[in-house]
């Protein structure tokens, strides 16, 4: 709380007012969820004002291309490059299907063996 | 405004591009070319929106291109996604080890559209101060920016590109505006 006397001088006016900040209705119509027609207040359309401007700034630089001589210097660096697939030969040991298989199938009948010992 | 986005990589755009990835993994060069094409302008836009610098942009899109060409085996999913985000790594990783104070398209080489010498002079000026507030928004915010008014691409194709929702985009895209336009109204409220 302050204590302001009744008196004192009243604030000078800002030389430059600032523009209102975007409201929700603004930020929609930037998102171009609704038209510029339901910005209600002189503040939504000041600040709609400023982003219009804004936007045709942002419009000139998505024109921009890539220059000519980028694409050409790119793929010319490319000369002594080999594009990789993914997985390259895996090194150390590893085991082949049939090993696996054959494996497998060996542990299989040894736990039956050892199961019917156990049982008689 | 109202900016007509392009809409999220049709399916069988993706289809042709594996399909081109394959021939080149298989050891045509020059196929890859075709992705170059496809791919560097919008690629080009974001180095370029980020950076601030054409020379900057330019040597992320090659050493972006060449990593992408090294690792195409390793391709998942969507090519287009995949790149986007070797270009935007490297933009951010370029963003945190500069400090900029500056930034210019005035190396800019592109014709000019404007009609009158005072024309091209306010523009000129409102695209300075323009890039000079897109600098010092944090790197998440101009990134969300960028994308959806410089390179006017849809919430839902951005929320693919950078593997988040399209609600928090909304967010960071509504809070760029709010820090952008902070800046800049002192300028030419």
């Amino acid at each position: 709380m302050t204590d302001e006397t009744p008196d004192a001088p009243a604030p000078e006016k800002p030389i430059h007012r600032k523009t209102p900040p975007a409201t929700p209705m603004v930020q929609a119509w930037l998102d171009g969820e609704e038209t510029r027609d339901h910005l209600a207040t002189e503040d939504e359309q000041e600040t709609a004002e400023l982003w219009t401007r804004i936007n045709s700034e942002a419009a000139q630089l998505r024109r921009r291309n890539t220059p000519i001589h980028v694409q050409s210097r790119i793929l010319n660096s490319l000369t002594d490059l080999t594009a990789l697939p993914d997985e390259p030969p895996a090194k150390g040991f590893k085991l082949s299907t049939p090993v696996v298989v054959l494996g497998g199938l060996v542990i299989l009948v040894l736990g039956a063996v050892f199961g019917f010992m156990l049982v008689r | 405004m109202t900016t007509s986005a392009p809409s999220v990589e049709p399916v069988d755009q993706a289809d042709a591009d594996q399909e081109i990835i394959g021939r080149v993994l298989a050891g045509s060069k020059d196929a890859f070319g075709v992705l170059i094409q496809r791919y560097s302008d919008p690629l080009y836009r974001h180095a370029l929106g980020m950076t601030g610098s054409p020379d900057v942009a330019e040597d992320i899109l090659q050493a972006s291109f060449i990593k992408a060409y090294q690792h195409l085996g390793e391709v998942r999913g969507r090519f287009d996604a995949w790149v986007f985000r070797i270009v935007a790594n490297s933009c951010k990783d370029w963003l945190k080890n500069i400090r900029r104070t500056h930034v210019s398209y005035e190396e800019d080489d592109q014709p000019s559209s404007f009609s009158t010498p005072e024309e091209e002079m306010d523009r000129n000026e409102l695209r300075t101060d323009l890039e000079y507030a897109l600098a010092r928004l944090p790197e998440s915010l101009r990134e969300a920016f960028v994308m959806k008014h410089v390179e006017g691409r849809s919430y839902e194709e951005m929320a693919v590109l950078l593997e988040t929702t399209v609600g928090a985009l909304k967010m960071r895209v509504h809070r760029a505006r709010e820090s952008l336009q902070a800046l800049l109204e002192e300028k030419y409220a």
